[in-house]
C-alpha cells in the first residue's frame, strides 16, 4: 500500500516567486499520479533475447490514476521509440468524440514505490506525454487494487 | 503485420470472417490472428502473446477477445485533453 500527499507541493507565481500549495489543492492540480517505469512485456523481452536483439530501455515518468480510463494506456512515442512491437489494435471512443484507432502494446508497468510490476498486454498507444504523464492507469489493472482518494486531506492510496 | 495504412487491416479481417464460428465454442477468449491465418484461441491475452512469439518471435501479432462486438476503450479525460499532473 502506498499513500501520496503532495504536501511539499509548489507552484510559480507569475512574477518568478515559489509558493506552497496546500495538498488539496495539489491533488486536485496534479491528480493522483504515481512514478511508473514502462518496461517491455516479460514475453516480449524474452523472446527479443531468444532472437539476440536488445531489449529496450525502460522509462520513467508519472502515471496518472484514471478511474475513468477503462484501459491502461502509454504514450505512443515512447512505445514507439522503445521499439515495442503492437499487440493488436483497439477503439478509444468518449460520449462527445467519435471513435479512434490506436494501436495496443505489450507492456509491463513497475512501480517503485511498491516495487510491484503489472503486466499490460493491450495497453493502448496514446498521446499523453505532452502532459506530463507517460500512462494512464485503467479500470483494467485498477480492478485488483483498492483506491482511497481523500481530497479533504490531499491525499490519495493505492494499495494492491 | 499488414502493410496498408490501416494497421492490421489483414487480420482484422481475418478475424472477422470467423467470427461467427469462434462465438460458438470460444467466446471471451482471445484469438492470435496473423496475417491470414488464425494461428490459435487462448484463454487470456497473456498466453495469447506468448505462444505468438514463441511461434513467430519479437513481432507485432494481432490479439482480439473473442465477443460479437468489438468492446470500445474509452478514457474521457484524455479524448477531452483535460489530464495534467504540471
Amino acid at each position: 500500500m502506498i499513500t501520496v500527499r503532495f504536501g511539499d507541493a509548489e507552484a510559480v507565481t507569475g512574477d518568478g516567486q515559489k509558493v506552497k500549495l496546500p495538498a488539496k489543492v495539489a491533488l486536485i492540480q496534479r491528480g493522483p499520479v504515481i512514478p511508473v517505469v514502462i518496461a517491455p512485456d516479460q514475453a516480449f523481452a524474452a523472446a527479443l533475447q531468444s532472437a539476440g536483439k536488445p531489449i529496450p530501455q525502460p522509462v520513467t515518468g508519472l502515471a496518472l490514476v484514471d478511474t475513468g480510463a477503462t484501459t491502461t494506456c502509454v504514450d505512443d512515442t515512447i512505445a514507439q521509440k522503445m521499439g515495442l512491437a503492437p499487440s493488436g489494435t483497439a477503439k478509444l471512443s468518449s460520449a462527445s468524440h467519435h471513435a479512434t484507432q490506436c494501436l495496443t502494446y505489450p507492456v509491463q508497468l513497475h512501480f517503485p514505490a511498491w516495487n510491484v510490476s503489472l503486466q499490460a498486454p493491450r495497453a493502448m498507444g496514446v498521446t499523453i506525454a505532452s502532459q506530463g504523464i507517460i500512462a494512464l492507469v485503467g479500470r483494467d489493472l485498477l480492478q485488483n487494487c483498492v483506491l482511497v482518494y481523500n481530497g479533504a486531506d490531499g491525499s490519495f492510496t493505492l494499495a494492491l | 503485420m499488414d502493410d496498408s495504412k490501416q494497421p492490421f487491416a489483414t487480420e482484422a479481417a481475418t478475424f472477422e470472417a470467423q467470427l461467427p464460428n469462434l462465438l460458438g465454442q470460444h467466446g471471451g477468449k482471445f484469438a492470435l490472428v496473423r496475417g491470414t491465418e488464425l494461428v490459435g484461441v487462448f484463454d487470456t491475452e497473456g498466453n495469447a502473446l506468448a505462444a505468438g512469439y514463441q511461434k513467430f518471435g519479437p513481432v507485432p501479432l494481432y490479439i482480439r477477445q473473442i465477443l460479437p462486438e468489438e468492446q470500445k476503450g474509452s478514457a474521457p479525460a484524455l479524448v477531452l485533453g483535460i489530464l495534467t499532473a504540471a
